[in-house]
């Protein structure tokens, strides 16, 4: 289960959506004080552009990242090659397993790092990565609260690429059955993805993307929409919603 | 339409088990959890292999397996046959059942004769009973104090198991945890949610598969599983792997998506 801490974060990140500064910072600031982490960055790739969602050190974030980028190593590229979590409790012993890494990150003052791949099956969409000068692992309750904020993360950075599919961008304060998280989908919403992927000759993310905002729209469930995808009693357009 | 087209029975044999005794056919069950620790280990499908073995081994109709995530939720992870993963999925939305039993609290739920457990779970009962399952067993997946998931068994036949069928289940349930425990060599103490996060991913990525392949060759998400499965044996591919290409359309399974592949691949089988 999510702490209440970590449930209050993802109903600011659903709520208010990720471009107004001021709540995202909150969610930003909430989120990384649930993991008991310094800073915290999640986003697409490297540079300022991409990310959705700093707090804290951003400066060390964002040369942590460079680092990796740069010297082509380090826990985030592992994150998305591995499709799970990479938590390195204490850097210096990580020293073997990424040489070059290790000594930039200490320099920036880090002990502890943990990264989170943004994924959805097959949908990557970056890396959450969260780190602290003290070392020592997360507590379960951290883990499993990254681990849900992964999943909200996820589905930002899914409609932040494709404009338009954003629930939020339509009515950002209500609550919505579109609104499910990932985690909870049931097979057939996954199912429905791969279809329309297939349907509109477009990516994963975008199929889910479109998927989710014709829910919005019409003011249903996914999973409900999903559904008449997978019996074929509903085909999405290019159009739509 | 050929027997093993059929998406309630399960695809194929297993090699051997037909000419193998129960205590043989454990040993098998042993030997496939030991090669989850070398590195091409595919955890879906040995849970999928795991629940047909069950259904073998222990005289039953079908078999599931669900694993928790994080949050506690339970998820419908390997079934032996497609109209018990159905059963299951229905039990997860209506939130009641023998499996959700035996996962909250920890305890075997054996010889549930769902006709005079209508009471306990009465929409249970009445799905189980649409589908052609009267008995139903449900076993947890335990790792020490923690319950990671349950082995579900259905049975067409009303009959209790015996006391060493239901030990045989236990092990087989214990071979699932020792399987996805091992299946990466992770050190570290959040060993056990990094692996079921990663069976649970595999599991949405083989779904988003499932819905390309109908999406390519108008077929049903229930044949478009056989034919990733049939094409992964064939081609000697981990499934998960399989998926991920297809999924995102590799050129390197354009094969496989090509319009004029899917019944030669299903034919081949056969």
């Amino acid at each position: 289960m999510l702490s209440k801490q970590m449930t209050a974060v993802l109903a600011l990140l659903g709520g208010a959506g990720e471009r107004a500064a001021g709540p995202a910072d909150a969610a930003a600031a909430a989120a990384a004080a649930a993991l008991g982490v310094d800073g915290i960055a999640a986003g697409m790739g490297t540079g300022p552009a991409g990310v959705v969602l700093a707090w804290g050190q951003r400066e060390a974030s964002a040369a942590l990242e460079d680092a990796q980028f740069t010297l082509g190593q380090g826990p985030c590229a592992e994150a998305v090659a591995a499709g799970a979590p990479i938590l390195i409790p204490d850097l210096a012993a990580a020293a073997a397993r990424w040489p070059a890494f290790t000594p930039a990150a200490a320099a920036l003052g880090v002990g502890a790092l943990f990264a989170f791949p943004l994924q959805i099956g097959a949908i990557s969409v970056g890396v959450l990565l969260a780190h602290r000068s003290a070392t020592g692992p997360m507590s379960p309750q951290q883990f499993a609260d990254a681990l849900g904020l992964a999943d909200a993360v996820t589905v930002l950075l899914v409609h932040h690429a494709n404009p338009g599919t954003d629930p939020a961008d339509a009515l950002p304060d209500a609550p919505h059955p579109g609104r499910a998280a990932p985690a909870t989908y049931r097979a057939q919403v996954h199912q429905a993805t791969g279809m329309i992927s297939v349907q509109l000759d477009v990516g994963l993310a975008e199929a889910l993307a479109r998927l989710r905002a014709h829910a919005y729209a019409q003011d249903r469930s996914v999973a409900d929409v999903a559904d008449d995808v997978v019996a074929r009693r509903l085909r999405l357009h290019r159009s739509d919603p | 339409m050929p027997p093993n087209r059929d998406p309630a029975r399960p695809a194929d044999n297993l090699p051997g088990e037909m000419n193998m005794t129960r205590e043989q056919q454990l040993a098998e069950a042993f030997v496939e959890a030991a090669d989850t620790l070398v590195d091409d280990f595919d955890v879906i499908e040995f849970l999928h292999t795991l629940a047909q073995r069950c259904v073998t081994l222990l005289e039953i109709d079908a078999a599931g397996l669900m694993l928790s995530d994080q949050r506690g939720i339970l998820h419908a992870t390997a079934a032996s046959a497609e109209n018990a993963r159905l059963l299951e999925l229905f039990e997860l939305q209506t939130d009641a059942g023998p499996c959700l039993d035996a996962f909250r609290t920890g305890e075997p739920v054996v010889n549930a004769d769902l006709h005079t457990n209508e009471h306990r779970w009465p929409r249970f009962a009445e799905a189980a009973e649409a589908t052609g399952y009267v008995s139903v067993h449900a076993l947890p997946l335990r790792l020490r104090s923690t319950v990671i998931g349950a082995l579900n068994l259905f049975c067409a036949q009303p009959g209790p198991l015996s006391d060493e069928d239901i030990r045989t289940g236990q092990a087989l349930a214990d071979i699932a945890t020792i399987g996805i425990l091992a299946q990466r060599n992770i050190h570290q103490a959040e060993l056990l949610t990094t692996q079921l996060q990663n069976a649970l991913n595999s599991r949405i990525v083989i779904e988003q598969a499932k819905g390309v392949l109908a999406g390519h060759h108008r077929i049903t998400v229930d044949e478009a599983f056989t034919l990733l499965r049939v094409y992964a044996r064939s081609h000697n591919r981990r499934l998960s792997d399989l998926a991920r290409d297809v999924a995102v359309q590799d050129p390197a399974v354009s094969e496989l998506l090509s319009s004029r592949s899917a019944p030669a691949t299903l034919t081949d089988a056969d």
